[in-house]
């Protein structure tokens, strides 16, 4: 990949690359602050005013006028949890200059727009105006209850609640209902200033333009001052010594089971390489040992997967299933933590599992979402391991390097959001 | 000679290959120069095809059986999951069943040729025990369930069947516990063998391949005379809807809605009425999209949020408008919707809206290019159209201001359903 990475300013990062493949372009700005319960909502309410007006274009309908005469520039805002940061991010979608009408430079406009949601938001009297505020706390109420719509989302959310109490990492990046309801214009303002005068920010870009062409639009339109670039470390979860379990009610037709697993805390790039093995093996494919025997030789669900956070010394696994069997099922997927433990695996799981893993990664310039997930991975974390390295750690993983991961897997939540009783 | 026809675009400079069996199996290859390469086998043959007619002889599926011989067909011989196969070659594999298609593909960055085997020989042959039938309906009988317990899925499904009397839309793509029940091998087998036929199968490819040895490899599997596809049989549907208003409740925030325009179908899937569909879609988002004076109006006042969504779909025999999103207004964001189609029916639209309109759906149009997944699918999908997804492009810029005002003026807005999900119990 054709990758430049640069400090428009300090505490900024810039990272672009350089791809004749795609007719759109991705530009990204990513600030990040800490997780925390106190203040998540603001950020979750300030992400969704930004891009809905600005200044310039302060009804939503000029907005979006000048947005579809721009090609339908796709201009979107949200909040992300990555470990124990939060992540508002703003983006850009943008169609290649090359596809334009008349030469137009649709990136420069594009980029435009962008700085202008950064960084001359539609205020009134020093304030997000109360109407839109009033409007957006409403959405983002309901954005935030509708997760009950959403099942196995909602169990996972549960868990983590659950399973990390008074960690931010069982903080949900939305944000909670009191919090938001408590909030107006004026309190958005301390937000908008932690934003644009200190957190650490990350652009990226991935497209056809040059990197001259891309760093002139980032320094024209998107003029940040010099910040610390520092990031917050994750909490590592400390283990308990026993198994909780929760089982709450709603009304549904199948039960959903997340059991919560702990294991040694992957803090440099050769252990990650190894999670990434493990869980290729244990759960994270339809190859898997839970796929291939919770689903297909027990038939106990549709979908069992795990899903490990590199940032976090957890695994999560989650399965919908008919109610009444989860004790069977929490059996089930015991047994491949345990198989896991004594290396039941044939070296050509191991060897499958690497090149399944090379392919999602060789698989990277597939889309400008991926190209832009991997540029942000190598700006933002000061040991990111490059493509190239990635592959290599992956390919040394050993049969005795999965195991000794494997032996420090313990179950510490039996979570089921239970139904149809 | 090669025996592939190239069709190329010049105004967004992309081209495909394409090549069709003596026995009608069709072949799509769109050259990309990406490590990531993307196969996929469409066999015409979906949830709508519950009764067909074949040799003068009327067969009744249970609904679900295209979805269930979609699980089935990754069994291999020795009762195999075929993801193994895929699994060593480092393919990335997958399924999925539509109302009109079942697709099955992969996705590799090595080894090509071998995971194109391994697909093409899934596809070429069925092989299920009456065990492993009966262990997938608990299999499917989940996933049913899953969508079951998703109420966005049910305000959709409730406004297809308030919507139409007897189309199959109003089944559930992957049937339902009972129709599944229902289900034997011999089912399996013989959908298997009256639609798997060359005819009605496709194989689109995406990436930078040896044209003449996908033809070889699929000449290898699929060495069969030709059969015709089974005739779907629509029963009669009235131009009524069945019911105005279908309420159910469940787990919401808050009440999810979903308004139903039925609009006059088209019997075939062709370029006319494509084209036709392409004139509403516009219509439609002159009128509900984001830039719009109803969008912007009705957000700005509250009575909808950004949940608010408004689609026309369209088959062989049928067609609607849904304009789905939450909150407790429906009857008022219906009122509303009504008021706005019979206002534009009078007070149409600028020259400069609909060429900005038409602008931005080309913009986004474009970007279907970008990813290869979707490329493939799109192309499998038509590849025994008449019309390709080029065509589709070149339709915006060739569908006129009249077509899009006789789009409006065919909405009946009387003739509309509401599906509503009320907030039921709480956690």
């Amino acid at each position: 990949m054709n990758i430049k990475i640069s400090h428009p300013q300090e505490g900024v990062l810039l990272a672009a690359c350089k791809t004749d493949k795609f007719k759109s372009a991705l530009m990204t700005v990513s600030f990040a602050v800490d997780l925390d319960e106190e203040t998540a909502s603001g950020y979750s309410l300030l992400t969704n005013l930004l891009s809905l007006t600005t200044g310039s274009y302060p009804t939503m309908q000029s907005f979006s006028l000048i947005k579809d005469d721009l090609y339908a520039l796709g201009l979107d805002a949200y909040v992300q949890r990555r470990g124990e940061l939060l992540l508002v991010r703003l983006e850009i979608n943008a169609l290649a200059d090359s596809y334009a009408f008349d030469n137009e430079r649709v990136l420069f406009r594009a980029t435009e727009l962008l700085g202008d949601a950064i960084f001359n938001p539609n205020l009134v009297d020093g304030a997000f105006p109360e109407g839109a505020v009033v409007n957006e706390k409403a959405c983002l109420i309901e954005e935030i209850a509708s997760l009950v719509e959403n099942k196995p989302s909602y169990a996972m959310l549960r868990a983590r609640q659950i399973m990390c109490e008074n960690e931010p990492f069982s903080v949900d990046a939305a944000g909670d209902i009191k919090r938001v309801e408590a909030l107006d214009g004026s309190k958005l303002i301390p937000y908008y200033k932690r934003l644009i005068e200190s957190a650490p920010v990350f652009i990226t870009y991935a497209g056809e333009a040059d990197f001259e062409y891309v760093e002139e639009c980032v320094n024209t339109h998107l003029p940040f001052t010099k910040r610390s670039g520092e990031l917050s470390r994750s909490v590592v979860h400390e283990r308990r010594n026993e198994i909780i379990r929760v089982r709450e009610e709603m009304e549904m037709e199948q039960s959903v089971l997340i059991l919560g697993l702990t294991s040694d805390f992957c803090d440099d790039a050769r252990s990650r390489a190894i999670l990434t093995v493990y869980d290729e093996i244990f759960g994270g494919s339809a190859a898997s040992k839970l796929f291939m025997n919770v689903r297909e030789r027990e038939g106990l669900c549709y979908y069992c997967s795990s899903y490990p956070s590199s940032r976090k010394n957890i695994i999560f696994v989650s399965c919908g299933l008919e109610p009444g069997v989860e004790d069977k099922a929490i059996e089930a997927i015991y047994r491949e933590v345990d198989a896991m433990k004594n290396g039941d695996f044939l070296d050509s799981d191991l060897l499958n599992a690497k090149n399944s893993i090379a392919r999602s990664l060789n698989s990277v310039e597939s889309s400008l979402n991926s190209i832009s997930g991997y540029l942000l991975s190598q700006i933002i974390a000061k040991d990111a391991a490059t493509l190239e390295e990635s592959l290599e750690l992956i390919m040394n993983v050993s049969r005795e390097d999965v195991i000794s991961f494997a032996k420090s897997v313990t179950p510490e939540l039996e979570y089921i959001l239970g139904g149809g009783e | 000679m090669s025996r592939f026809t190239l069709t190329e675009n010049k105004t967004f400079k992309e081209c495909y290959y394409s090549a069709t069996l003596e026995n009608g199996f069709k072949i799509t290859i769109i050259p990309k120069d990406r490590k990531a390469m993307f196969a996929m086998v469409c066999c015409n043959f979906g949830g709508a095809d519950i009764k067909y007619e074949r040799d003068g002889v009327i067969h009744t599926l249970p609904s679900g059986t295209a979805h269930f011989l979609e699980h089935k067909m990754f069994e291999t011989e020795d009762g195999r999951d075929s993801f193994l196969d895929f699994d060593s070659f480092g393919g990335n594999a997958n399924a999925y069943t539509s109302f009109s298609n079942t697709c099955y593909y992969f996705s590799c960055t090595e080894n090509f040729y071998e995971n194109l085997n391994v697909l093409l020989s899934s596809v070429s042959s069925i092989h299920c025990s009456d065990d492993s039938v009966e262990k997938e309906k608990k299999i499917i009988a989940r996933e049913i369930t899953m969508y079951d317990d998703s109420p966005s899925t049910n305000v959709g499904r409730n406004l297809r069947q308030a919507l139409y009397h007897a189309h199959p839309t109003i089944y559930p793509i992957s049937g339902s516990v009972e129709t599944i029940s229902e289900i034997t091998k011999e089912t399996l087998y013989t959908a298997y063998e009256h639609f798997y036929v060359p005819s009605n199968l496709s194989l689109c490819v995406c990436g930078d391949v040896d044209m003449d040895k996908v033809l070889s490899a699929v000449e290898q599997y699929f060495d069969l005379p030709r059969t015709e596809r089974p005739k779907t049989i629509y029963e009669a549907e009235p131009e009524h809807v069945v019911r105005d208003r279908i309420v159910e409740s469940s787990v919401v925030a808050s009440a999810l809605y979903c308004i139903g325009f039925k609009c006059t179908p088209s019997e075939r899937n062709d370029y006319e009425s494509t084209r036709r569909a392409t004139a509403m879609r516009l219509a439609i988002s002159l009128m509900f999209g984001r830039a719009s004076d109803f969008f912007c109006q009705s957000y700005e006042s509250g009575l909808i949020n950004e949940r608010f969504y408004a689609g026309y779909t369209s088959s062989e025999n049928s067609a609607y408008i849904a304009i789905s999103g939450s909150g407790n207004d429906y009857d008022a964001v219906a009122e509303r919707v009504c008021e706005e189609i019979e206002r534009r029916k009078e007070i149409f639209f600028t020259h400069e809206q609909i060429l900005r309109e038409k602008k931005a759906a080309y913009a986004e149009s474009l970007t279907l290019f970008d990813s290869c997944e979707d490329l493939t699918a799109s192309m499998a999908a038509c590849a025994h159209l008449d019309y390709d997804e080029f065509d589709c492009i070149e339709m915006l810029r060739d569908v006129t201001e009249q077509e899009i005002r006789d789009a409006i003026g065919s909405i009946d807005t009387r003739n509309r359903s509401i599906s509503i999900i009320q907030k039921g119990t709480d956690l």
